[in-house]
């Protein structure tokens, strides 16, 4: 036993041995090559220092040559303007006195008071501010769809998650197909008159004998007359007590794209409509 | 003698890995030097050759800038010249006209 542990211990002693020795070879190894790169490293950049210094001659001829050339052709120009001016005749007090005259022309005096009239005529136009005002308008019309869209597909996948959600619930083992299919339905249908009460509970369109040609007003077709009577609107009373906000509504939800027309314009037709002023319901727009 | 032969290898070993690590450094320093040496021929050359060609752009440029300043005098000569007959001419016309 005794001899066993013995040569155990020697073995090990052996390995250690083996290990260290490799350990320094490595680290004479590595420091050899890290001299090696620092001598080698030492001699690549005193070639690239000499060699730079044998281009530096190249560079300012280089650079001497293109300041030659630039000077050179400056005073061709130069030499040729002066031929060109004695060869004409030009005379730079001539060249001023004829400036004033230009600038003191009436004729000169009268264009741009023209222009500037124009100018002032442009930017007035009426045509050009509602350009203005209608690019505006559909800055902002595009701005509201596209958060409308935004809204109406998180509602839609919200719902679709709900039902989904519901289905999954439904669905145990002992209860049969149809039962769980009519139970998804019937309250999806609860859902949906939810909605729909949640609608009619915010805009409430009072009912009246009353009916109006709501054609006259500008932006409603006989189609779009149709579906506001479907709506319960057919007077121009219940536009007028209607907030601009609650017409959006009642027309989105109709499936009626609101924001292409004019609500307010709308309002302000009924109101004219409502004190009997049909001329200038009819002359809308075009004063 | 197995034993004198097993330490006779150890230390044959020693010295062929010494003499491995020593080769491989200089090996290694030679490519170096035959690397600089060429790098260096070659750079020197393209400097060589590129100061000729600097040479040589710089006479074509400044034959052709004095030629222009020749073409350049010749056509305000002819000018003139044109301008110095037409105004003759005028005078003489002028004079043919106020004598008749």
């Amino acid at each position: 036993m005794a001899t066993k542990k013995s040569n155990k211990i020697n073995k090990i002693g052996k390995a250690k041995a083996i290990f260290k020795k490799l350990n320094n070879d490595l680290i004479d190894a590595s420091f050899n090559a890290i001299e090696t790169t620092v001598k080698t490293g030492e001699k690549w950049q005193k070639l690239t220092a000499k060699l730079v210094k044998k281009t530096e001659p190249l560079t300012k001829k280089q650079i001497s040559m293109v300041v030659e050339t630039a000077e050179s052709i400056k005073g061709q120009l130069e030499h040729s303007t002066a031929r060109l001016k004695t060869l004409v005749g030009y005379d730079p007090k001539m060249m001023e006195n004829a400036k004033k005259m230009v600038a003191k022309n009436p004729l000169v005096e009268k264009a741009e008071e023209l222009k500037e009239k124009f100018e002032k005529e442009v930017s007035n136009n009426k045509l050009v501010k509602k350009a203005e005002k209608m690019s505006k308008k559909l800055k902002k019309n595009i701005s509201s769809t596209l958060d409308e869209a935004k809204e109406k597909i998180e509602d839609y996948t919200e719902n679709a998650m709900d039902a989904i959600s519901e289905k999954m619930e439904k669905k145990t083992p002992k209860k049969t197909k149809k039962t769980t299919k009519n139970k998804v339905v019937k309250k999806q249908e609860a859902v949906i008159e939810k909605k729909e009460e949640k609608v009619s509970a915010n805009i409430q369109v009072t009912e009246t004998e009353v009916i109006d040609n709501l054609k006259v007003i500008k932006g409603i077709g006989p189609v779009l007359e149709k579906s506001l009577n479907d709506l319960n609107i057919t007077a121009y009373d219940q536009i007028t007590k209607m907030t601009i906000a609650d017409l959006t509504d009642l027309l989105n939800n109709a499936g009626i794209n609101a924001q292409i027309y004019d609500l307010s314009g709308w309002k302000a037709q009924a109101e004219l409509a409502l004190t009997g002023d049909m001329d200038a319901v009819k002359n809308w727009g075009k004063e | 003698m197995f034993k004198f032969a097993l330490k006779l290898i150890i230390k044959l070993k020693k010295k062929m890995k010494k003499i491995s690590i020593n080769s491989i450094t200089k090996n290694t320093l030679k490519l170096n030097k035959i690397a600089l040496k060429v790098t260096e021929k070659g750079i020197l050359k393209a400097i060589n050759t590129s100061e000729n060609l600097q040479e040589i752009s710089s006479k074509k440029l400044k034959t052709t800038l004095n030629f222009a300043a020749e073409k350049q005098d010749k056509i305000f000569y002819n000018l003139e010249q044109g301008k110095e007959m037409i105004w003759k001419n005028l005078n003489k016309t002028l004079d043919f006209f106020s004598k008749n």
